[in-house]
C-alpha cells in the first residue's frame, strides 16, 4: 500500500504508526502540499493512503483504523470510533487553529483545545490507555495530533492534567511511537516543512465546546479580564461571557435583574446615532474617529450599471452610514471623472462641447445615485478650477523635488483630424495574427494587448484617414524613485488597516514586478492643463488627474478641506473602489502624494471588489447586456430591494452574477419571507392585540438565550462590517430575522392569544424582546399604524447599511403589491394583471357559475387540443381559459396568480391550501406568501418562454390525464369521508403529479402546487 | 436543532426505536450490556457494520462508507457560501460515475450525506445551480425516492431536461 503525503504533515505518523503495529508493508511517497491525490477532490486532503488501484481513504484515522482491522487487532470497534470522532471532530480542529497561531487572537480556540484536553484526561483517569490496557489505534491517532503540543515551550495547556501527562509519556516512549516521531522531526526543515503542511491543509473551524464538554465550561471561573474591548470581542466571547454571567441557559443560577440589564444595555454600545441630521460642512474632529471615505470616480460618458453600484459607491455608502450609526465623523466624497479622451471623442459625435457632454452625463450620475440612496456628502465632478489648481500644485511640488522625468515617446497623430490618437482610437491589422480588424490596444482576434503603433496599416477610427508617427516629448512621474517611501507607508498600513485579499495581492504585484516611470501628460485638449512651460499644449493623463478629484472635491465642499486631505494623524482614509482601480490607488497615488512631501493623508484601507456579472455574461453597455441605473428606475422595483441584492452578492471574493431569477428567489426567500415575514409578524401581533403599546416584560430562560444568540450575530455584523465585510453583514441581519421568526413559531402567540388572561400576559413576549433593536422605530410606528393597523404591514426597507435591525422603516402593503406587479411587468409585461388582489370570497352561486365555466371551457381547450387544431385558435380559448380560472380565484378570495399557470384547470382544491395557513393571525404571512409565489412563478415563466422547445407535449398530455383522474379520486375519497390518512396519501400523489408536470410544462413546481415545502416551514 | 441534525436523529430514531436516547444535542445508542455509542458519526459507523440493511460491503468500501460519513458530518457544515460550492463540486466530480458514494448501492454514507445536503438543495440553490451540479443532483434525486430515508421530508423537485446548456458556455 501507499500513503502520499507532503513533507512534515503531522497527520501521516497516525498511518506509519498503524503500519508498524501491524506489521504491514507501506511504500511512503512525498508530494508537494497541497497536491491532490484523488481525482474527484477540490482541495488537497493529505495525507492519502492508497489502499489499492482507485480506493483512497484521505480521512488519516480511518486510514490507520483500516490497517488495525486488517490485522484483526480491535476488539471493540465501537469504543475506538468512539475516539476516533471525538479526535477529528473535538481535537484536531482547536488543534490545528491553536498551531496556526490563532489562539494569540481566538479566546475560541484555547477554550475548546482546554476543554478537549479535560475531556482527555477525565477518559484516562481510569485506564491506562484509551481503551484498555494496551496500546490501540486510539490512543496511536489522538497521541500524533497532541504531539506538536509536547515540545512547546510556556504551553500550560497540559498542565494539571496529569492522566495525559502519565499517558503522554507512556505513548512517547512506546517503542514502535518513537522512533516514526523521532524521524518526523528529524530533518533540517523539519520545522518549516511541518508549519508549510499545517497551512497548506484545510481543517473544520473550530465550533464552540458541545455540551459534552459541560464540566469545562462550568469550570472556567468568569474573569471580565479576558474580554477585550468591544468591538474586538469574537462572537463566541460574547455567548461565553453570558454563560459565565449566568446568562446562558446551561448555567444553573440566573440573575435576572442583572442579567436584563446587562443584555439589554450592553451589547449595543457605543449608542447608535440614529440621528440623521447632518451638519453643514464636516470636519475632523478631535474626540473622535473621522473617516473619510471615497468611492472610486465613475467615468462620465457611461452610464453606470449595477456592477458599477455595487463595486464603489454602493459600497462606499453602506459604509459609511454604517460609521455615522457608530458615531464616528465621516465624510464621504465622490464625483464623475470627465477628462479624457473618451469625452473628447462622444462630444464630437454628438456634435456638442467636451462640457455640455459632460454636464449632461454629470445630471445622469446624479439621478441615478440620488435614486440608490447613495448618501454622500459630496458628489462632485473633476471639471473645477479647484482640480486644475490642486493638481497643478502637486505636480509643481513633485518637480521641484525632483521626481517628475522628461521623455519622448512615439505616437499615432491623425493628420486631417489634427490629433493625437489615444490606442482605442487606432484600428489596422494585428500584427500578431493578421486579423483585419484590430484595436490599437488590443486585437478582438488573438486577444493579444498591442502597441497602436505596431499595428500594420493604422486607420483613425474618426475619418479613417492614414495617421502618422510623431515622437512627442512627454513627462513621466519617477516611480522607481519614489518607492521606498510608498514601500515604507505600504508596510505600515497594510499591517494596520483593512486591505481586502485582492487589493493586497494587486499591489504586491505591482511593486514585485518592478515599478516603471509613468508617462503623465497626454496630448489631448480636454484635461487639467500641464503647467509647464514647453508643455503646455498638452494635459495629465487622467490616472494622475482623476484620483486628485477626491480632494477637488472635497474643496468644492469646504474651503477647510486641508483639515481632511493634510491631516493624517487624524483622518483614517477608506477607499472603495474595483479591482481593475487598485493600482492607480495603491501606488500611483499615493506615490505621488508622498512625493510632495506636503503631509497628505494617504489611504489607509482598500477595499477592492471583484467583478459582478450579469446572466453569466458581462454587463456590456455596447450589446446592451445588463442592467444600468438609468434602467434599474424604470423596472419600477424599489431601489432598496436592489440595493438589498446587490449586497447580497456583493463580489467580495470572487466575481458573482446577477440573475433575475435568483433576484426573485432571493427577495422572496429572504427579504419576503425571511426579514418581512418576522417584522410583519411581529408588528401585526403588537398592533392586533396590544394596540402598539408595548406591554412589561418577563424574560423567561428561553428569552434570553435568544437575546444572547441575537447579541452574538449582532456582535458579528458589528465585526463585518467594521473589516467592509458588507456581505456576510447581510448574513447577519438575515440569521436575526430567522431566530426571531423560529422563537415567534415556538412561543406560537397567536395561539395564546386565545387563552387565559395569565398566559395572555406573555403573549407578546417576542415583541417586547425585540424593542431593544426596534426602539429608534417605535414613534414612528405608531405614528403610522395606530388606528387601522389591520390595512397596513410594514416592509423593510432594505437598507443594510444599519447595524441590524435599526431602521426597519415601515412601508404600506401597497408598496409590496406595486413591487410585485412592477416585477411582474418587467418581465412579462403582463398588464391586465391586478397587483393588489382584493382576498374577499364571492358568493357561492358566482363561485359555482365561474368553476363551471372553467369546466366547460377546460374541456373545449382539451377537444380542440386532441383535434389539432390551429395553435393561435387554441392559444386564443386557452387565454380565454386563463381568465376564466383568474376570475373563479378572485371570486374565490385567493390569488389568481398562485394558480392560473399551473395545470389544466383542476387544482381548485389545493389552491385552498395555500390559504389555510394563513387564517387568523397568521393573515399577513399567507398573503405575501401567495404575492412571493406570484412573482417567483412569473419570473419562471419567462425564462422557460426564452428557454423554448424543451417541453415534451405527449408527457405533458399524459401527466395532464394522470393528474385528472388523481383529482378525481382524491375528490371520491373526500366524499366518501375516508380516514384522513388515506385521504392524505391520495393528495399527497396528486401534488406529485402536478409537480410533475408543471416541470414537464416548464413552469415551477412550487408556485403550480402552491409552495409546498417553504408552507409546511411556516406551520 | 438544525435540520441535518434533526432529520439525522429523526432517522436513527426510526431504526434503533427506543435504543437512542439523546439526553443532549448529542444522542446516544444504548447496546445493552452497560455499552452504549454515542454522537451521530459513530452510530453512523455502528448502523453501517451491524445493520442488515446494508450488509455486504469489504473492509475496504466499508472504510470508505465511514470517511465519508466523517466528511458529511464535517466538511459539510458550511460556513460560507463559498465553501459550499467548493465542497458541492468535489462531491459533484466524485459522483461523476457512481450511482451511490460507495459500492453502488445505498449506505448509510448516502443517508447521512443527504441529510447533510437536504437544506442546501432545498432552500439555496437555484435550478441553475442543481443543474451545474448534475451528477450530485442525479444522487440526490435518487436517494429521495427512498421514503425510509426522506421520512417526511419535502420530496424535491428536479428539472428532467436541462434549460441552462446555452448559458453556461460564457
Amino acid at each position: 500500500m501507499k500513503v502520499f503525503t507532503d513533507p512534515g504533515n503531522f497527520q501521516t505518523p497516525k498511518i506509519e504508526i498503524a503500519a508498524q503495529l501491524t506489521n504491514t508493508k507501506l511504500e511512503l511517497v512525498t508530494v508537494k502540499h497541497n497536491e491532490f491525490i484523488a481525482p474527484f477532490s477540490s482541495s488537497s486532503k493529505l495525507p492519502v493512503l492508497e489502499v489499492k488501484e482507485g480506493v483512497h481513504l484521505f480521512s488519516p484515522n480511518t486510514a490507520a483504523k483500516y490497517l488495525f482491522l486488517k490485522a484483526n487487532k480491535i476488539q471493540d470497534e465501537d469504543a475506538e470510533n468512539a475516539f476516533l470522532d471525538w479526535e477529528c471532530s473535538q481535537l484536531l480542529p482547536p488543534m490545528a487553529a491553536y498551531l496556526l497561531g490563532q489562539g494569540r487572537k481566538d479566546q475560541t480556540v484555547t477554550k475548546s483545545l482546554a476543554a478537549a484536553l479535560q475531556h482527555l484526561d477525565s477518559s484516562l483517569a481510569k485506564t491506562k490507555y484509551l481503551t484498555g490496557e494496551t496500546v490501540s489505534v486510539s490512543d496511536i491517532c489522538v497521541f500524533c495530533t497532541l504531539a506538536p503540543l509536547l515540545g512547546q515551550k510556556n504551553c500550560d495547556l497540559l498542565r494539571e492534567r496529569v492522566n495525559v501527562q502519565r499517558w503522554c509519556q507512556e505513548m512517547s516512549n512506546n517503542a514502535v511511537v518513537k522512533p516514526v516521531l523521532d524521524n518526523f522531526t528529524a530533518s533540517a526543515t523539519a520545522q518549516e516543512d511541518f508549519k508549510a503542511s499545517l497551512s497548506s491543509q484545510t481543517f473544520t473551524n473550530v465550533s464552540a465546546p458541545s455540551n459534552r464538554e459541560k464540566p469545562a465550561v462550568e469550570k472556567s471561573s468568569p474573569s471580565k479580564s479576558c474580554v477585550a474591548s468591544e468591538d474586538q470581542v469574537s462572537t463566541y466571547q460574547c455567548l461565553f461571557r453570558y454563560k459565565n454571567r449566568g446568562f446562558y441557559p446551561l448555567s444553573p443560577t440566573l440573575n435576572a435583574d442583572n442579567a436584563r440589564q446587562e443584555l439589554w444595555y450592553s451589547p449595543l454600545s457605543p449608542t447608535l446615532n440614529t440621528d440623521n441630521a447632518r451638519q453643514e460642512s464636516c470636519l475632523p474632529k478631535s474626540n473622535a474617529r473621522n473617516i473619510l471615505v471615497t468611492s472610486a470616480l465613475p467615468y462620465v460618458n457611461n452610464v453606470p450599471h449595477l456592477g458599477n453600484i455595487i463595486g464603489c459607491v454602493l459600497s462606499g455608502d453602506v459604509f459609511s452610514r454604517f460609521a455615522r450609526l457608530r458615531n464616528y465623523n465621516v465624510l464621504y466624497v465622490s464625483g464623475t471623472d470627465e477628462y479624457g479622451t473618451a469625452t473628447e471623442t462622444k462630444a464630437m459625435e454628438e456634435g456638442v462641447t467636451p462640457q455640455e457632454i459632460c454636464d449632461k452625463f454629470n445630471k445622469l450620475h446624479n439621478q441615478i445615485y440620488r435614486w440608490f440612496n447613495i448618501d454622500f456628502d459630496m458628489f462632485g465632478r473633476t471639471t473645477t478650477k479647484q482640480q486644475t489648481k490642486i493638481a497643478q500644485d502637486i505636480f509643481w511640488k513633485l518637480y521641484e523635488r525632483g521626481f517628475i522625468l522628461k521623455d519622448s515617446i512615439d505616437q499615432l497623430k491623425c493628420t486631417k483630424c489634427d490629433k493625437f490618437l489615444a490606442d482605442r482610437f487606432v484600428e489596422g491589422q494585428c500584427p500578431l495574427c493578421s486579423f483585419d480588424d484590430a484595436r490599437g490596444d488590443q486585437c478582438d482576434g488573438c486577444g493579444k494587448l498591442l502597441n497602436a503603433i505596431d499595428l500594420i496599416n493604422p486607420k483613425c477610427k474618426m475619418c479613417k484617414g492614414s495617421p502618422i508617427i510623431v515622437n512627442s516629448q512627454h513627462l513621466f512621474v519617477d516611480l522607481p524613485k519614489l518607492e521606498p517611501m510608498l514601500k515604507s507607508h505600504l508596510d505600515s498600513v497594510f499591517d494596520s488597516g483593512t486591505w481586502t485579499h485582492n487589493a493586497r495581492v494587486i499591489t504586491n504585484s505591482w511593486i514585485r514586478d518592478g515599478l516603471k516611470p509613468r508617462c503623465i501628460s497626454r496630448d489631448l485638449k480636454w484635461g487639467t492643463p500641464v503647467p509647464l512651460e514647453g508643455y503646455q499644449d498638452k494635459v495629465f493623463y487622467v490616472w494622475f488627474d482623476a484620483p486628485i478629484g477626491y480632494l477637488s472635491i472635497t474643496a468644492n465642499y469646504t474651503d477647510q478641506w486641508e483639515r481632511w486631505w493634510k491631516n493624517p494623524e487624524q483622518v483614517e482614509m477608506y477607499n472603495f473602489l474595483g479591482k481593475d482601480n487598485v493600482p492607480f490607488h495603491s501606488v500611483i497615488f499615493p506615490s505621488c502624494l508622498l512625493g510632495t512631501n506636503d503631509g497628505y493623508s494617504v489611504v489607509n484601507n482598500m477595499v477592492a471588489t471583484e467583478y459582478l456579472n450579469y446572466e453569466d455574461t458581462k454587463f456590456s453597455k455596447s450589446r446592451n447586456t445588463g442592467v444600468f441605473g438609468d434602467q434599474a428606475e424604470t423596472t419600477g422595483i424599489p431601489a432598496d430591494v436592489y440595493r438589498f441584492y446587490l449586497l447580497y452578492l456583493r463580489p467580495e471574493s470572487q466575481d458573482t452574477a446577477f440573475s433575475w431569477d435568483d433576484f426573485m428567489l432571493k427577495n422572496n426567500s429572504e427579504l419576503l419571507n425571511n426579514l418581512g415575514n418576522f417584522i410583519n409578524r411581529a408588528l401585526t401581533f403588537l398592533f392586533n392585540i396590544f394596540g402598539g403599546e408595548i406591554q412589561e416584560m418577563v424574560l423567561s430562560e428561553d428569552d434570553k438565550r435568544l437575546v444572547a444568540l441575537v447579541t452574538k450575530e449582532l456582535q458579528t455584523y458589528v465585526n463585518n462590517l467594521e473589516a467592509c465585510r458588507l456581505r456576510d453583514g447581510i448574513r447577519n441581519i438575515l440569521m436575526i430575522s430567522k431566530l426571531g421568526n423560529q422563537f415567534m413559531q415556538a412561543n406560537k402567540p397567536w395561539v395564546l392569544a386565545k387563552g387565559s388572561p395569565e398566559e395572555n400576559f406573555f403573549l407578546f413576549q417576542p415583541s417586547p424582546l425585540f424593542q431593544k433593536i426596534e426602539a429608534s422605530l417605535i414613534a414612528e410606528l405608531k405614528e403610522k399604524f395606530a388606528g387601522k393597523p389591520e390595512q397596513k404591514a410594514p416592509k423593510k426597507q432594505a437598507d443594510k447599511s444599519t447595524p441590524a435591525a435599526v431602521n426597519l422603516t415601515p412601508a404600506s402593503q401597497e408598496e409590496i403589491d406595486r413591487l410585485t406587479k412592477a416585477v411582474a411587468d418587467q418581465k412579462q409585461a403582463d398588464k391586465s394583471t391586478p397587483a393588489a388582489v382584493n382576498l374577499t370570497p364571492a358568493s357561492q352561486e358566482e363561485i359555482d357559475r365561474l368553476t363551471k365555466a372553467v369546466a366547460d371551457q377546460g374541456d373545449k381547450v382539451r377537444e380542440m387540443k386532441k383535434a389539432k387544431a390551429e395553435p393561435a385558435k387554441v392559444a386564443e380559448e386557452v387565454a380565454t381559459l386563463l381568465q376564466l380560472k383568474k376570475d373563479l380565484s378572485l371570486a374565490q378570495g385567493l390569488d389568481p396568480n398562485a394558480k392560473v399557470n399551473g395545470d389544466a384547470g383542476k387544482d381548485k382544491k389545493k389552491a385552498g391550501g395555500g390559504n389555510k395557513g394563513g387564517k387568523g393571525a397568521d393573515q399577513g404571512t399567507g398573503k405575501k406568501d401567495n404575492q412571493a409565489k406570484q412573482q417567483k412563478q412569473q419570473g419562471k415563466t419567462t425564462k422557460v418562454a426564452a428557454g423554448g422547445g424543451d417541453i415534451d407535449q405527449a408527457l405533458v398530455e399524459r401527466l395532464t390525464k394522470a393528474v385528472s383522474e388523481q383529482g378525481d379520486k382524491v375528490r371520491q375519497v373526500k366524499a366518501a369521508k375516508a380516514e384522513k390518512s388515506t385521504i392524505d396519501a391520495e393528495v399527497a400523489s396528486l401534488l406529485q403529479l402536478k409537480r410533475e408536470l408543471a416541470v414537464a410544462q416548464g413552469l415551477d413546481p412550487e408556485v403550480v402546487v402552491g409552495g409546498g415545502g417553504k408552507k409546511n416551514k411556516k406551520k | 436543532m438544525a435540520l441535518p441534525d434533526q432529520a439525522t436523529q429523526d432517522y436513527l430514531t426510526a431504526t434503533f426505536k427506543s435504543s437512542l436516547k439523546s439526553p443532549t444535542k448529542i444522542p446516544v445508542l444504548d447496546l445493552g450490556g452497560g455499552k452504549s455509542v454515542s454522537g451521530v458519526c459513530s452510530i453512523a459507523k455502528h448502523l453501517q457494520r451491524t445493520s442488515k440493511d446494508f450488509t455486504g460491503l469489504n473492509l475496504e468500501e466499508r472504510m470508505e462508507v465511514e470517511q465519508w460519513i466523517e466528511y458529511a458530518s464535517a466538511t459539510v457544515k458550511f460556513v460560507d457560501s463559498e465553501s459550499e460550492r467548493l465542497v458541492l463540486k468535489e462531491l459533484n466530480n466524485w459522483l461523476k460515475d457512481k450511482a451511490f458514494f460507495v459500492a453502488n448501492k445505498l449506505t448509510v454514507a448516502d443517508v447521512i450525506m443527504f441529510y447533510n445536503l437536504y437544506s442546501a438543495f432545498a432552500e439555496r440553490l437555484t435550478f441553475q445551480e442543481k443543474e451545474l451540479f448534475i451528477h450530485l443532483s442525479r444522487w440526490f434525486h435518487n436517494v429521495q425516492q427512498d421514503n425510509k430515508v426522506r421520512q417526511s421530508l419535502q420530496h424535491l423537485t428536479f428539472l428532467r431536461t436541462p434549460v441552462y446548456d446555452g448559458v453556461r458556455v460564457h
